[in-house]
């Protein structure tokens, strides 16, 4: 078995006045060991949600319908409360968008890492109080005697996500999952994020879940990327055959949207109206309404991820192997 | 008329810092340092830094939102670096500003129609018939239907607010328009919206845009000229063509390497080490020397002077 992650099925609506809106339909997924996936997709598309229903910690308000979570064998579907401590921060790690609004403002961020690996592990204070400072060296942090007992005010924001991914990996998880984790850096920074973050997959040998708006960015951290459209798993393949040859006319769309240096002088493509989630027991392509090439049937029932080229899914009546949706 | 719609002389922007003791001398944020730069009527001068850079700051005092603190700002060949008052007014007419984010732009409470029709009864332009078909033909000028015009903010999607947010500065048929982030704040297939958009007006209604972003492929795509910020200076300078395709100074080689790209996944990226030093304290001589990799001693001292590379590209390191 060298799945570390399986996501079977999964379905998450909320509930809205007396509708229901589903945010996540039909999402089934595998993170192998050591593997950096990626999930990409528009605000709104359950990206986040999906990655939050891993570790349980999906808002209260959200209503799971069917889905199994296999993470290392067990369903994490099943597990208790008590469980779930045990394996958040510890087996399954979270790296958020904004660190400054991930870290406690009042505690000083050694003890913020400390804090992780104490609940965690059984070692004296002393101990860890070592490991973390090792890690934070490990995180190119610099004079980290000082900045332990700093407070995140006290840091820049590149400074204050290397804290978070210190806490993140401080207890070795199989798996983290890394929510847009540069979105609110700057580029030079992003860049060294980024390289750490590839550092530590090397190194640890831990699978990361990443998941960002950016194409390009996913693209050059990822071996698979996963495509998702109003809650629906729309393309999923290796990230070469993404971005050289799209199945689908979203992913399509998105990619001749981005300006790039051959496309100045050129107007961008732009994919005409807005996201709309199906209501419940609504029958069509998630994408019809915004698809150039829609037909009848898209308007008639959802279409099924379907392997079109072997190791290439797309969910789309239409689009052929042989050419561009 | 005069080929320079705006010229920037040594432009300086210092904010004065609560005192942490008393009798202490008063301490000052550098947020602009001394920039000049000037931009010819009809082009994009596109504005490019990373956050804390000062280009919001520029673009800010530009439209007299802030007092500058030293320097002129020449706009059609007159100086508006002190007017105030009536002339002011007058002068927002013809410079106008885009901001970044369109949920908090827009006055939630009040109908598209009646934010479009703001400026034109704030400058008391022609009666409120003429008024109202105004706002109608700018609706249709961006692809929106007339029914809009009885909506509420709420009710648009991000990128239809932004365009609702660019008409709002177009109404009183400006010359310079200041976009400072005009899409950050937005997905990227409605991005391109936006982006087309404003090309197709520029075209239209002859405007000179300043693009101010921290993304650089939005501001190749867009610009005539790019002009890098760093820590409160212009450090590199020139046609985009020139500054994309051969960039000189190691702050902009690391900036444009660290971009990902779609079309070459495992270009070369050079990671620079530390943070942005603080404006309260900028380095000594060239403000870039903390964290560039070519470093040497006079850099620490000596504040490197404009070089002119070919005609139209200037950079300020000491490597040159």
């Amino acid at each position: 078995m060298n799945n570390l992650l399986s996501i079977e099925n999964l379905n998450i609506k909320f509930k809205s006045k007396k509708t229901y809106t589903k945010v996540v339909t039909d999402v089934s997924f595998d993170i192998k060991k050591g593997e950096i996936l990626g999930l990409v997709g528009e605000s709104g598309c359950g990206k986040t949600i999906t990655s939050l229903s891993i570790p349980g910690l999906l808002p209260k308000d959200a209503i799971v319908e069917n889905g199994k979570i296999i993470f290392d064998g067990h369903n994490i579907m099943d597990f208790n409360e008590k469980e779930l401590t045990e394996i958040r921060g510890n087996r399954i790690s979270f790296i958020f968008q904004e660190p400054s609004t991930s870290l406690n403002p009042l505690m000083p961020v050694g003890n913020q890492i400390l804090e992780n690996i104490v609940i965690h592990k059984k070692i004296s204070k002393e101990e860890a109080k070592k490991s973390v400072i090792s890690l934070m060296k490990k995180v190119g942090l610099s004079d980290t005697e000082n900045m332990y007992k700093k407070y995140p005010h006290e840091l820049s924001g590149g400074q204050k996500q290397r804290i978070v991914i210190a806490a993140a990996v401080s207890c070795n998880p199989a798996l983290i999952i890394a929510d847009e984790p540069t979105t609110a850096l700057d580029v030079t920074i992003q860049a060294g994020i980024l390289e750490l973050l590839k550092e530590l997959n090397a190194e640890y040998g831990s699978s990361i879940l990443f998941i960002s708006h950016d194409l390009a960015l996913v693209n050059q951290m990822c071996d698979r990327i996963i495509v998702m459209y109003a809650g629906f798993i729309i393309e999923f393949s290796e990230a070469e055959n993404i971005i050289s040859s799209p199945l689908h006319p979203y992913t399509n769309g998105l990619i001749k949207s981005i300006p790039t240096e051959s496309k100045k002088g050129k107007k961008l493509y732009s994919v005409e109206g807005r996201v709309s989630h199906l209501r419940e027991n609504e029958k069509k392509c998630p994408f019809a309404s915004r698809c150039t090439i829609a037909q009848d049937i898209c308007f008639k029932s959802v279409p099924e991820l379907r392997e079109l080229i072997p190791g290439h899914f797309v969910r789309c009546f239409l689009a052929k192997g042989d050419k561009n949706g | 008329m005069d080929k320079y719609i705006l010229e920037i002389k040594d432009l300086k922007k210092y904010y004065k810092l609560p005192r942490k003791k008393i009798f202490e001398s008063p301490k000052f944020l550098k947020a602009v340092n001394g920039v000049s730069f000037k931009v010819e009527r009809g082009e994009t001068f596109g504005l490019v830094g990373e956050s804390g850079c000062g280009k919001s700051t520029v673009g800010q005092t530009i439209v007299r939102l802030h007092n500058s603190t030293e320097g002129n700002i020449i706009f059609n060949g007159r100086d508006i670096t002190n007017i105030s008052g009536k002339p002011l007014k007058e002068l927002r007419k013809d410079l106008q500003i885009i901001f970044q984010d369109p949920y908090s732009s827009l006055n939630p409470k009040k109908k598209i129609g009646w934010i479009l029709e703001e400026p034109l009864k704030v400058h008391k332009i022609s009666g409120s018939s003429e008024r109202k078909s105004r706002v109608l033909s700018m609706l249709e000028k961006a692809g929106f239907d007339k029914s809009f015009a009885s909506r509420y903010p709420g009710e648009l999607s991000g990128g239809q607010r932004q365009r609702i947010a660019i008409l709002v500065s177009l109404m009183l048929n400006p010359e310079l328009i200041i976009a400072d982030e005009p899409v950050s704040a937005l997905d990227v297939s409605v991005q391109s919206q936006i982006l087309n958009l404003m090309k197709d007006l520029q075209k239209d209604m002859n405007l000179t845009y300043i693009f101010i972003s921290h993304d650089l492929n939005v501001i190749y795509y867009m610009s005539d000229k790019i002009a890098v910020m760093y820590l409160g200076e212009i450090v590199e300078y020139g046609d985009s063509e020139s500054v994309y395709k051969n960039p000189k100074h190691p702050y902009t080689v690391s900036l444009f390497s660290a971009i990902p790209d779609l079309d070459n996944k495992d270009k070369k990226r050079i990671i620079l080490s530390g943070d942005i030093p603080d404006p309260v304290n900028p380095p000594q001589g060239c403000p870039f020397y903390t964290r560039c990799p070519y470093v040497m001693d006079k850099c620490k001292t000596v504040k490197p002077e404009s070089k002119n590379f070919e005609k139209n590209h200037t950079v300020k390191c000491h490597l040159y």
